[in-house]
């Protein structure tokens, strides 16, 4: 692996700032290094030209006068609060009339520049230009008449330590900005990083399914709503796992109800044969076996005895319709035929007429609403079944003294409410319902045929404070041609 | 473990330039050196060379024509070098060229030096140079222009001499004989004490008119020459000053040559100067100079300004008569 990749985040951050203020302050000074040098350069040229102009002026009297004490002095004066390395006054053939330094007196300017001075433009200029010096030569001019030279020599050393000291001062900055730059990006990724650690880390929480610790959040920036969306992210999460586990379980319940119902379906198969069977065998299989009995006793009564046997001939008549009767209270029991042919409220009615007959220690109470249309066959089938049911659960099992029907219309419902004030039993939930006995499929069968037909039920109850069954159904009519199916979807 | 959980693989790892850090580096020794390059040493000084002989052709021989502080040395200068120009107009062999005069003092002094081979010197001057080595060839025309002018501010209420006492009085210089030993003469033959009065010398014939108008002086003294001069410059000081008397006049300045000039060449210039009259240029200069022409003359011409310089030197104080006849 590459050295530089092994580098952490921050060091490269550090690095790259601290580079980069580095090259940023070396060409901002370097450029200002420059600039500044040609600044003090053309500064200090023009300031010496300008100075060489001016003691010119001063210098023409004191020259047409050849009055050299006093251009000395005037000399010396003039360049007393200036930087000058010398100062000279020639003549037009180069002969110094007065230098700053005493021993060049009467001497000559000589050299290839003094050749292009003395015989080139009459003006102010730089004559001569190194590394270290400027000279400047102005020239002494009355009445368009050349008389001479002032020349001055600046030394460029100020010019030089000026240079230096900002160079200094600038590779100072430099590493100053440096420092900076550095110490800054450093603060900032210590800032950056503590956050992205705690997300760093709430992302192995994530990992080992531990959701439910949020990561603290630090920072209000970008990072800081990374981690923000992190923990809304695991919230979510948690929020999914804790509906997918809530789905798993009523599935599980739901399973283990279908299992229950159809153990119970079973098993309700097998009594409701068995009471066929004994029906069967009680009621018809001994009123055939007398009605046979009287058959064969009225063929020999006929012969004999024609009054007895007219007589038994009506006995038996009696017996056949009980024996119809006993088979129409079998068949109505399998299916209430009589359904089709009365519709819901008047079943209902006659159901509860029949069963007051039969049970003498219960008062039946209704409320009937009339429909004005035929409901759907197997809504009413469904309600009917579901009537059956509680009936069957209240005389069973409530020790009820009184039951209270109702049919209504609600809104889009059909509303049947059975309640009865039995001794009730004790419903940790709504959807608690008690199961059946062996013998029934109870109140989660009921809820089941609801379901079935996508209606509902709500089973109220406490212990000695009976027991409330409403069922809501959908309000299809005969004649509308909407299947169950078709209801939502 | 944390780390290790969340390291990218060397597949999903950002790239990272490896170049950068070496180009960083390079540029921050670029910087430095050229930062470092760029410094400029200032371990020497320069000056010019210097020699025993001019990189120049020489001129030949060069006379200095030096003037008396008629005026000061610029405007002395401007009026005089077109006569300088005539004059080396007609120089075979020599060159001249004008030397001026701060002051009566370094003059005189140069003077008796020796410094100057040729002097436009006033005439007490001229005396005194004939006995430090210089003859006289010529002089200026136009004597009766030679007197002393006494002026004062128009508003200055003098009208008489007696008015003079007590007052300021402005010369050029001891030596000046029109504008100082002159009128001195004038108002003492006319009653006036010269110890009553206050007298300043001042240095040139401008400066005397100047310390005038300024009321820096109540009276000043001058010749007609710089008078019409600065009139003719400055109008607006006739409204401001009046001439309250003039001097009887004597002979004007001379010409003089060191006595080691040849012959040949005093008189070509002396002959230049003389010939000004003859062109229209040489008496536009001899105008602008407010002269009508130069004349040849000896030291005999000046016998009338012995005689003056004796009765001076007698009638005043040493300090004012520092000249001797």
């Amino acid at each position: 692996m590459n050295k530089n990749k092994t580098l952490s985040v921050r060091t490269k951050l550090v690095v790259n700032v601290t580079l980069v203020h580095f090259v940023l302050m070396s060409i901002f000074v370097v450029d200002v290094y420059q600039r500044q040098k040609i600044f003090l350069a053309t500064e200090a040229e023009s300031s010496t030209v300008n100075f060489s102009r001016l003691i010119a002026e001063n210098m023409s009297s004191w020259l047409l006068s050849e009055d050299i004490m006093g251009m000395d002095e005037v000399l010396r004066a003039s360049v007393k609060d200036f930087t000058a390395t010398y100062a000279a006054v020639v003549e037009t053939d180069g002969r110094v009339l007065v230098h700053s330094n005493p021993s060049q007196q009467g001497r000559y300017i000589t050299g290839p520049e003094a050749i292009v001075l003395l015989r080139g433009r009459k003006q102010a200029h730089i004559w001569r230009k190194d590394s270290t010096s400027i000279h400047a030569a102005a020239p002494v001019i009355i009445e368009n008449r050349h008389l001479g030279w002032v020349l001055l020599g600046t030394d460029l050393g100020r010019v030089s330590t000026q240079l230096q000291t900002l160079r200094n001062q600038g590779i100072a900055y430099t590493v100053l900005a440096m420092v900076i730059g550095g110490l800054a990006a450093w603060l900032l990724a210590s800032s950056i990083f503590r956050q992205i650690h705690r997300i760093m880390e709430g992302v192995a929480r994530l990992r080992s399914n531990q959701l439910t610790k949020h990561i603290p959040i630090i920072a209000n920036d970008e990072i800081g709503h990374i981690a923000s969306a992190l923990n809304g992210a695991m919230d979510s999460l948690q929020s999914s796992r804790n509906e997918l586990q809530r789905e798993i379980r009523e599935h599980m319940d739901a399973e283990e109800r279908i299992h229950h119902l159809t153990r119970n379906i079973m098993m309700g198969n097998e009594e409701e044969r068995r009471r066929i069977g004994h029906d069967l065998h009680d009621e018809f299989g001994q009123s055939v076996a007398g009605f046979v009995f009287g058959l064969h006793t009225m063929k020999e009564l006929i012969v004999k005895d024609r009054d007895g046997a007219s007589e038994l001939c009506a006995k038996l008549a009696e017996c056949a319709e009980r024996l119809g009767e006993d088979i129409r209270r079998v068949a109505a029991h399998q299916y209430p035929v009589a359904l089709e042919h009365l519709g819901l409220p008047l079943m209902i009615k006659a159901f509860l007429q029949e069963h007051g007959q039969q049970h003498a220690n219960l008062t039946f109470t209704s409320k009937i609403t009339a429909l004005e249309k035929r409901l759907a066959p197997y809504i009413e089938l469904t309600a009917f079944r579901i009537l059956q049911e509680a009936m069957s659960n209240i005389i069973r099992h409530s020790e009820a003294t009184e039951v209270f029907v109702t049919l209504d219309i609600m809104h889009e419902w059909i509303f049947l409410c059975i309640k009865d004030n039995g001794k009730g039993f004790r419903q940790q939930t709504e959807y608690d319902l008690p199961r059946g006995d062996v013998t029934g499929i109870g109140l989660l069968g009921m809820a089941e045929r609801a379901s079935s037909v996508e209606g509902y039920l709500e089973v109220t109850s406490a212990p000695n404070q009976g027991c409330t069954v409403d069922v809501f159904l959908p309000l299809l009519f005969v004649t509308e041609k909407r299947t169950p199916g078709e209801r939502h979807g | 473990m944390l780390t290790t959980a969340v390291e990218p693989t060397e597949d999903e790892s950002p790239s990272y330039r490896p170049w950068l850090l070496p180009l960083y580096a390079v540029l921050m020794l670029g910087g430095f050196l050229f930062s470092m390059m760029t410094t400029p040493d200032n371990d020497k000084a320069n000056y010019p060379e210097y020699g025993n002989h001019s990189v120049c052709a020489q001129e030949g021989v060069v006379y200095r024509f030096a003037v008396h502080p008629l005026y000061n040395p610029r405007r002395l200068f401007s009026v005089f070098i077109r006569m300088m120009d005539k004059i080396n107009s007609q120089a075979c062999g020599f060159k001249v060229r004008l030397v001026a005069s701060r002051n009566y003092q370094s003059f005189e002094a140069r003077t008796r030096q020796n410094d100057f081979e040729i002097t436009l010197s006033n005439p007490s001057q001229a005396l005194q140079a004939v006995k430090h080595g210089y003859r006289i060839i010529g002089k200026m025309g136009d004597d009766s222009q030679f007197c002393g002018i006494i002026f004062a501010r128009r508003d200055s209420g003098i009208t008489d001499i007696a008015d003079l006492k007590g007052k300021i009085l402005a010369f050029p210089s001891p030596t000046a004989l029109a504008a100082t030993m002159m009128p001195l003469y004038y108002l003492h033959n006319r009653g006036l004490d010269i110890k009553d009065t206050d007298i300043h010398f001042v240095g040139s014939q401008e400066s005397v008119i100047m310390n005038v108008v300024l009321g820096n002086a109540d009276v000043g003294a001058t010749w007609p020459m710089p008078w019409q001069l600065l009139m003719r410059e400055r109008p607006e000081f006739n409204n401001i000053l009046k001439i309250l008397w003039k001097t009887p006049s004597l002979v004007n300045n001379a010409i003089l040559v060191r006595d080691d000039m040849p012959e040949k060449d005093a008189r070509i210039i002396m002959d230049a100067l003389v010939d000004l009259v003859n062109s229209p240029d040489g008496r536009e200069i001899l105008h602008e100079f407010t002269l009508s022409h130069f004349e040849r003359c000896t030291i005999d011409t000046y016998q009338p300004v012995v005689n003056f310089m004796k009765d001076y030197v007698s009638t005043f104080p040493k300090e004012l008569s520092v000249l001797q006849p």
